[in-house]
């Protein structure tokens, strides 16, 4: 089989990993060496279902020992099967690479013969990569669950980026739909993975030159609506990963039906407008200030689908508001629907100059539409009479009713220029 | 009645600072300040020629620097690349508020010149970013990378030192066709000269193979049910397609 046909092949079992980002690393190109990785990321291009294509996503190989229900890769379907040699990835990754095609690679595998089989396989994919072709461009590796720990450390010290995909947010989702997978195995790497971070970073406090690991850190990736687990445990686990294991981002992808398991659920379309909730409520906690008791609970375990988390939780909390927009606090401001980051720091520098009228605040970047209704400027109230929820509710969906939930939007201006999924903030 | 003043100058960067440091010390307050390349004389206005001096153009970029920032430096050359009719007259009145307010000034995002020089710089740099990654080199069979482009903004010379950063051991030249100028770098230096679209050009044999797999894998990485074409034209902006191999263009065009 030719290099063309196992891409062919091997991009089309990669796509459905939705992180796609080249960013948070500033390895510098060495003498003699070809290329550098940008802090801030690059997307090279946009595929038709409007995601960002920054790096050669492909799978080593698609030949699997597992049988997970939900995998389009799983052992019993009947599809063709294609391995990529150590040469054939390293050779279009250089030859994309000086085109301009891509800021690096990201490197996927089935799991071939064991896990250590498999991470070694991709061990000799990154020396040739780094040692030989002097290769400085971006490197995302998927850690192999289950995989030697020496290999993983190995692999992290080659790689900016590394990930474990939970995949399914709970052990019963596991133990249905993916049995040969345990969550210590899944834990257990993303953990070694955190360790050897921190251990590089005090080294590196001591000896300059010591090298780096893994440093642009860890991602993983959740499967939303393949199973019957709240929004509200997903965002619990979310926080959990952010917190205890200091992910960097967690991804989160709705379930698209590439089987007719038993065991999945039948839907005709991937639950978008939920993923899109999901990326909403991540940025507040990340950016925000959120903890996710504010936005969900026991009670109300899943986002309202026509309303962002943010104006949702804003009408729950009714009474901490207006706020005058001349002497709020920054991390108050934050809390206003249709105020993000960048226009609530641009309120707090702005207003040092002068008061701010609601002519300004359209000029810094506030939706009004939907700021109006909790916010004062000088004193005064340009909202609707009746600060009670259901009415600004109304309001709200009656401004945004046009347009379609569907279309995510938005420049990711927050976490550098355009570098990762394209995501509707929660302004 | 009142006469307009435009004040006309080369084109270049150096006769953009002069005629900022002509209002000051002729203490005039022009209402454009145009290439003379563009203008269009008018019986409202008076017109003075702005002869570009390099000294003058060298102590105005200097205050910039100590009295504003370095930063101030930095936005308006942007705003001069923008290349935009209004550019001159908006980095006059932004280095005015700049004297006046020091480094601050890019804080005052309510005052109107600071955003309308806020807007223009922010297009010269998204420009810039997007560019960076739109860009597509082929290789010729003299083993040199090629890439042609037609930026909205006079961009070529902010991209050079990301790619000589990025591929210090290959020729490459960066065409932009529409203003017939082009980086070309020697794998140490990069200049910036004049290039008209060359005609007699041969591409490498391995070309073929490399821009076949590109397509191949663009068109195998979409997934189906989550096509959303509105948002991809929002990201990638059709009027850069025509430089895409990917969105189908021939081998050579």
């Amino acid at each position: 089989m030719d290099a063309l046909r196992k891409l062919e092949i091997l991009a089309d079992a990669a796509k459905y990993d939705v992180s796609c980002s080249s960013s948070g690393s500033n390895r510098q190109n060495k003498k003699g060496g070809l290329g550098n990785a940008s802090a801030a990321g690059i997307c090279h291009s946009w595929t038709d279902d409007g995601r960002c294509i920054s790096l050669l996503k492909i799978l080593m190989s698609n030949s699997c020992i597992y049988d997970c229900a939900y995998c389009v890769n799983r052992s019993s379907n009947d599809l063709p099967r294609a391995t990529f040699t150590p040469e054939e990835v390293a050779d279009i990754t250089i030859n994309f690479y000086k085109r301009n095609y891509i800021e690096g690679l990201f490197l996927s595998s089935a799991v071939v013969k064991s896990p250590d089989h498999t991470m070694e396989q991709f061990i000799e994919i990154l020396k040739k990569l780094r040692d030989v072709e002097n290769f400085n461009g971006y490197i995302h590796l998927k850690a192999i669950p289950g995989a030697d720990k020496k290999l993983l450390d190995k692999a992290g010290s080659y790689a900016d980026r590394m990930s474990v995909n939970i995949e399914l947010p709970t052990e019963d989702g596991l133990r249905m739909l993916a049995p040969q997978k345990k969550q210590n195995e899944i834990l257990g790497p993303m953990n070694d993975i955190k360790q050897g971070m921190l251990q590089s970073i005090e080294e590196r406090k001591i000896f300059r030159n010591s090298p780096k690991f893994v440093p642009a850190g860890q991602t993983t990736q959740l499967i939303v609506g393949a199973t019957k687990d709240s929004d509200y445990r997903i965002l619990k686990l979310s926080e959990g990963l952010y917190n205890d294991f200091q992910l960097k981002r967690v991804y989160y992808s709705a379930f698209v039906p590439v089987s007719t398991n038993p065991l999945l659920p039948r839907i005709s379309s991937p639950p978008l407008v939920r993923e899109n909730r999901l990326y909403q409520a991540d940025w507040l906690l990340r950016f925000y200030g959120f903890n996710s008791d504010e936005l969900l609970s026991e009670d109300k375990p899943d986002f309202d689908l026509l309303l962002d988390p943010k104006c949702d939780w804003a009408l729950r909390n009714i009474d901490k508001f207006p706020i005058e927009i001349n002497r709020a606090e920054y991390h108050m401001l934050l809390r206003v629907p249709g105020i993000g980051v960048k226009s609530a720091q641009r309120i707090v520098s702005s207003r040092r100059f002068c008061q701010l009228d609601f002519d300004d605040l359209k000029k810094l970047g506030v939706v009004l539409k939907r700021a109006k209704y909790f916010i004062t400027c000088k004193g005064i109230h340009s909202g609707i009479k009746s600060m009670e929820p259901v009415n600004i509710r109304a309001n709200i969906l009656g401004d945004s009713s046009k347009k379609d939930p569907r279309q995510l939007s938005l420049f990711d201006l927050e976490g550098g220029m355009g570098n990762d999924l394209k995501i509707e903030l929660p302004v | 009645m009142i006469s307009k003043l435009s004040y006309l100058y080369d084109g270049s960067f150096e006769g953009l600072l002069t005629a900022v440091w002509e209002a000051y010390y002729a203490k005039e307050d022009p209402s454009e300040i145009i290439w003379e390349g563009v203008s269009h004389p008018n019986l409202l206005s008076s017109t003075k020629m702005i002869y570009t001096d390099a000294n003058k153009a060298d102590r105005v970029y200097r205050a910039v620097e100590e009295k504003i920032s370095h930063a101030a430096l930095r936005r308006i050359f942007y705003i001069y690349l923008s290349g935009e009719p209004e550019s001159g007259i908006i980095v006059l009145n932004y280095l005015r508020i700049g004297f006046r307010l020091g480094a601050a000034v890019d804080d005052y995002h309510a005052e109107p010149t600071v955003l309308k020089s806020e807007k223009l710089y922010n297009k010269v740099a998204m420009e810039k970013h997007r560019q960076a990654g739109l860009i597509r080199f082929k290789r010729l069979e003299s083993g040199v990378f090629y890439s042609k482009i037609d930026p909205d903004h006079n961009v070529i010379a902010l991209l050079a030192p990301h790619f000589a950063a990025r591929m210090p051991s290959e020729y490459w030249i960066l065409h932009d066709a529409g203003r017939g100028i082009a980086v070309f770098y020697d794998k140490n230096d990069w200049v910036v000269r004049n290039l008209e679209t060359p005609e007699d050009i041969v591409l490498k044999e391995e070309e073929e193979t490399y821009q076949e797999m590109w397509k191949a894998y663009y068109r195998h990485l979409s997934i189906e049910s989550r096509k959303n074409m509105s948002l991809k034209k929002r990201m990638m902006p059709v009027r850069y397609w025509k430089n895409l191999i990917e969105e189908g263009i021939e081998l050579w065009s």
